[in-house]
């Protein structure tokens, strides 16, 4: 049972670190990413190739993150930019189909590519235990390497100058720069950023099973189910979504099935939406 | 967005059906080119029907695949499990996928959703869908699939008779899609395009009007995927997936540029010839040759290419991006709707902020009688019953606050 239940809030944790990548982007660029597990794909493929060409885990995992987040970059500064052009309705719909478009351009390319590439990290003491309960060490590292970067996130974003100027820009981009932000520069700053949360995502999936180049879409969309339950434009929301639907999804599987479970979450996205659209725990980000 | 462009050309109309009926006869022959000219047809009349609901009314659907498949799966598994004939169940099927489109539609503009919400929702509903496909093993077979060749009605066994059944099919979508973008119908889905707000103060009933664009749209889409569970001997969920049917139909219409009556002739021509040709690799051909893996993935590649370019660079066609009023920009604009734009775009910004400033008024206005001053100031005759069945949402409270 609290096996269960901490497996949950590990998966959550991960989800979570999906997630806020496309809670971020959105809040602040006004573009949903549909490419966001693309992103984190790339990046572990990377982390895969080094690795195989003998590098060391570390230095692999760290290079792999960075790639992610200079394909962040190349993005931002090339694709999205008639996106950022043009304001309101119109930016989220061309941002959409932007991004649905670079999803496709990289799927087929690292399918075509690299589709025998898959990172798997093993780690050498596979589960210890802690007062009687068994835990794998992938879970262990995973949860600790997702804590970390929410830690640094919200310090960042808590604590910093730069955090505050972020803020201010999601909560109204047009007044932040008449205070003399330029909102370009830091909505660049903050994809690289999101697609580097991604990669770690992707290095903590890694732990457990294998990042293949085919799973690009399915984590961008339960990346995207864990940002809309949370209300796109939150990130504390963000968190905690993460964390209850891996908890549902944990106890869903282990009860009735992955199959159900899956529509169960689906039918959760999907009902968030309508009920209650800007999420379930929408407070000030 | 269709501003002074003849809409759907009753003589392109016809030269486009000629055209497609003197295709048998030159590539009949070749069971090869067959199935891409149908397929091609296939395309083009979800095209269209995506055409009708995001083109026209701003409703973004990635479900064209999933309501499809819907329409598809219901007729083939009624008619195997039950027995009953196809010309019974491809209507059942066509029902579902109108029941489905309509309550999307009606659910979403009810709750105010924006474009990319109504996009999550039905992306949500296809990801539904394609789980359900999978697991309900003993009905649908899962990842293998349906044959349908034993059950299939005649018509559609042969290459050339079923091309010209969904020939059929195609000219009465354009048909149908012609006569209702002449009616007034056509004149309320150029409006909501436009300006939803400037709509529906001008006493166009937009709840109706997305919902009937959805429910036809989505006829058709049921209409051609039921068509297509019989005419591929086949069917898998791949047959319906987001990719093989959803992405292409949107590339299409990118490319065709969305809102035109161009898009339902010229786009799917132009596009499919490229694009539906190689699909055909993941059309399910028992068979297929290993190397159609390769051609998959490049297919992949190039229409992701193409969707991300056309999007990003927004050239020629990309005139539905343009989601603000278009007032003036467009110089053969018909008189009476200019009028309409200008006379409501004058008292727009003041309506915005006097609902601003009056919103908590709304409630109190709720017993109110509503009768919106607009409606008699501007010559278009408002909807006998448009202002009491629109009576909820943002924009009767705009209506409200001016009555109030």
């Amino acid at each position: 049972m609290l096996a269960i239940l901490l497996d949950g809030i590990v998966q959550g944790l991960q989800l979570s670190l999906m997630a806020v990548g496309i809670t971020l982007i959105f809040g602040l660029g006004g573009v949903l990413n549909l490419a966001h597990g693309q992103f984190a794909v790339v990046g572990g493929i990377a982390a895969a190739l080094l690795l195989g060409e003998g590098l060391n885990p570390w230095a692999a995992c760290g290079l792999g993150v960075l790639t992610a987040g200079v394909f962040g970059l190349v993005v931002d500064r090339t694709l999205l930019l008639p996106a950022y052009r043009s304001a309101g309705e119109e930016r989220l719909l061309l941002g959409l189909l932007i991004t649905l478009g670079l999803s496709f351009v990289v799927n087929g390319f690292l399918d075509y590519r690299y589709a025998d590439v898959a990172l798997t990290l093993s780690l050498p003491v596979p589960s210890f235990s802690v007062g009687g309960i068994t835990i794998r060490t992938a879970s262990a590292v995973a949860a600790l390497i997702a804590l970390v970067a929410f830690a640094l996130l919200y310090a960042f974003l808590r604590g910093t100058l730069l955090g505050k100027v972020i803020r201010s820009i999601i909560q109204n981009e047009v007044g932040a720069g008449l205070c003399g932000i330029n909102p370009a520069r830091i909505r660049t700053l903050i994809v690289v950023l999101s697609a580097m949360m991604a990669g770690l995502g992707a290095i903590a999936q890694g732990l457990f099973s294998s990042v293949g180049t085919e799973m690009g879409n399915e984590l961008t969309s339960f990346a995207l189910i864990v940002a809309v339950v949370g209300g796109v434009r939150s990130i504390n929301g963000t968190l905690v979504a993460g964390v209850l639907l891996g908890i549902v999804n944990a106890f869903a599987s282990y009860y009735v099935g992955a199959y159900l479970t899956l529509l169960i979450l689906l039918a959760t996205a999907a009902f968030t939406i309508l009920l209650r659209p800007q999420g379930l725990f929408a407070h000030r980000t | 967005m269709t501003h002074g462009r003849p809409r759907a050309d009753p003589i392109a109309l016809a030269a486009t059906a000629v055209v497609l009926a003197l295709v048998p006869l030159v590539a009949g022959d070749s069971g090869h080119y067959m199935r891409i000219a149908t397929l091609m047809l296939i395309y083009m009349v979800y095209a269209v029907a995506f055409n009708i609901i995001f083109g026209h009314t701003r409703q973004l659907f990635l479900c064209v695949g999933a309501l499809a498949g819907a329409s598809g799966y219901v007729s083939v598994v009624l008619t195997l499990k039950l027995g009953w004939s196809p010309w019974l169940t491809i209507p059942l099927g066509i029902a579902l996928a109108m029941l489905l489109g309509g309550v999307f539609s009606y659910v979403s503009v009810r709750r105010g959703l924006g474009v990319i919400f109504v996009g999550i929702v039905t992306l949500v509903f296809s990801m539904i869908f394609h789980n359900l496909v999978l697991g309900l093993r003993e009905l649908t077979n899962g990842e293998t699939g349906i044959e349908t060749k034993g059950i299939a009605p005649g018509m559609l066994t042969s290459a050339p008779a079923s091309y010209y059944v969904l020939l059929g099919v195609l000219v009465l979508s354009l048909v149908l899609y012609h006569l209702l973008l002449r009616s007034r119908a056509g004149k309320a889905f150029q409006a909501i395009a436009d300006d939803e707000l400037a709509a529906a103060l001008a006493g166009i009933d937009v709840t109706f009007y997305k919902v009937l664009a959805a429910t036809i749209g989505s006829a058709l889409i049921g209409a051609v995927g039921a068509l297509y569970a019989y005419y591929g001997g086949f069917i898998s969920p791949t047959v319906y997936s987001l990719v093989s049917v959803d992405i292409v139909v949107l590339v299409t219409l990118l490319l065709g540029g969305m809102g035109t009556a161009a898009v339902a002739i010229a786009a799917p021509l132009r596009s499919a010839a490229v694009i539906p040709s190689a699909c055909r690799s993941d059309a399910p051909a028992p068979g297929a040759r290993p190397s159609h893996r390769r051609v998959r993935q490049g297919r992949k590649v190039l229409q992701g290419n193409v969707g991300a370019r056309a999007a990003s660079a927004r050239p020629f066609s990309l005139r539905v991006l343009h989601l603000g009023p278009q007032l003036d920009r467009d110089a053969e604009v018909p008189q009476r709707p200019v009028q309409l734009h200008v006379g409501v775009a004058q008292h727009r910004l003041d309506l915005r902020r006097l609902a601003l400033r009056h919103r908590r008024l709304d409630q109190g206005a709720r017993g109110l009688h509503l009768r919106d001053p607009l409606l008699h100031a501007h010559r278009i005759p408002p909807h006998r019953s448009s202002a009491r069945r629109n009576s909820c949402g943002r924009w009767s409270m705009m209506r409200r606050v001016l009555s109030s």
